[in-house]
């Protein structure tokens, strides 16, 4: 097995898929010729030509207008948007039709289709660079909401999206992109949507999160054994929406107690519904108040004060210790 | 030659002096970023007026801020 970064193990799903499904086309904004802003369709002009990897114009709301047409043609779109903080511009044709289609049409027409984009801080990026805004999506009924937080799982579950006949937005995180390396194996992987991976088992406290958070979870999890002597189970969401949340219960019915961890907005964020289903179905196991560990809620600010906005292991830690002392 | 064409060394002379340049400006903004005010400004100007819960978080990270000293500060 090769090691690779997030950014290779993606191109590697976009290159296996390409190659075995002639219905799958990439395109976006500098997509074809540069590769990519952040190199992830790096070669796939070269191989594939541009008939299937097409640089777009800087029209995001056309980019996904167009691969919802292709969609429910029959072709299988992969777009980029360059950043997530332009997303917004497609927003309409997103809401208002990829996620509605099928619905609307009483499943004569659905829209597999895949929206690929950087999200989240922690590169010191400029404005509209760094939101961690996944709930939007979330929110949206008929729409799949996929964050990976490795090369790993971000290549199979990059497979699994291409292949699924609903419409995925699949968020990667900057700061992840080229942090580590992890092996990837060359033949097809893939991981279902809407199954999240217990990554760590515990039975004193159940920390839940997803995406570029993982890294300063799981550490503050060896914290914990280190330090504290406590056995910390971590969940890996994967997939916000569809959440499953058997996975997240029976957890929480096993520990009593329960960290969620985001970097996007406290406020109505991931952290509020996973507490809600936590509450509704395993209230009576519960030891503890659960506690969320969050961005603020204001825009995330300029890079200097990135790190004082984002969950870092000291705040996870606090949470944690508080959550575990109550009797 | 005779045609006043760019050499080789000369591309690379330019070249070395412009990563430089762009090397002093990336030092220098890294030093400004550790005089930047206070994080705490961040939660200013969300809203005309602070709502209860945001100066809860404000508090929060003051306190964290200080138990943690200079470290949390910069990013």
């Amino acid at each position: 097995m090769a090691k690779m970064t997030m950014v290779q193990a993606l191109n590697l799903a976009l290159q296996q898929e390409m190659e075995k499904d002639d219905r799958v086309i990439v395109l976006g904004e500098d997509v074809g010729v540069d590769g990519g802003v952040f190199r992830v369709t790096d070669g796939l002009i070269n191989q594939f030509g541009d008939q299937r990897v097409l640089d777009t114009p800087l029209a995001e709301s056309a980019i996904v207008g167009m691969s919802i047409g292709m969609a429910v043609y029959g072709l299988k779109p992969v777009c980029e948007i360059q950043f997530s903080g332009f997303s917004y511009q497609n927003f309409h044709q997103i809401e208002n039709h990829a996620a509605r289609l099928r619905w609307r049409s009483r499943g004569r027409y659905s829209v597999s289709m895949v929206l690929r984009t950087p999200y989240g801080g922690g590169v010191r990026a400029l404005e509209h660079h760094s939101e961690s805004r996944e709930v939007y999506w979330a929110h949206t009924p008929g729409l799949k909401m996929v964050i990976p937080s490795g090369p790993r799982n971000a290549r199979a579950l990059l497979v699994s999206a291409i292949r699924d006949p609903d419409p995925v937005i699949f968020y990667e995180s900057k700061a992840v992109y080229r942090a580590f390396r992890e092996e990837v194996p060359e033949e097809e992987e893939t991981l279902p949507i809407g199954k999240p991976q217990r990554v760590r088992s515990g039975k004193d406290l159940t920390l839940i999160s997803y995406g570029a958070m993982m890294r300063p979870t799981l550490q503050s999890a060896d914290e914990l054994k280190n330090k504290d002597g406590v056995e910390a189970e971590v969940i890996d969401l994967l997939t916000l929406s569809p959440l499953d949340e058997e996975i997240l219960i029976q957890s929480v019915k096993k520990t009593g107690r329960a960290v969620v961890i985001h970097e996007a907005p406290r406020s109505f964020g991931a952290g509020a519904e996973i507490v809600s289903r936590l509450m509704e179905k395993a209230f009576y196991y519960l030891e503890a108040p659960i506690e969320r560990v969050a961005g603020f809620d204001i825009v995330i600010p300029l890079f200097s004060r990135e790190k004082a906005y984002l969950p870092s292991t000291q705040r996870i830690l606090r949470a944690a210790r508080k959550v575990l002392a109550a009797r | 030659m005779g045609k006043g064409l760019l050499s080789d060394t000369e591309i690379k002379a330019v070249e070395s002096e412009v990563l430089d340049k762009i090397q002093a400006a990336l030092d220098r903004a890294e030093k400004q970023m550790e005089t930047l005010g206070n994080p705490m400004d961040m939660f200013e100007h969300a809203y005309a007026e602070m709502p209860p819960y945001l100066k809860e978080q404000k508090a929060q990270l003051a306190k964290e801020l200080t138990e943690l000293g200079e470290e949390g500060k910069h990013g």
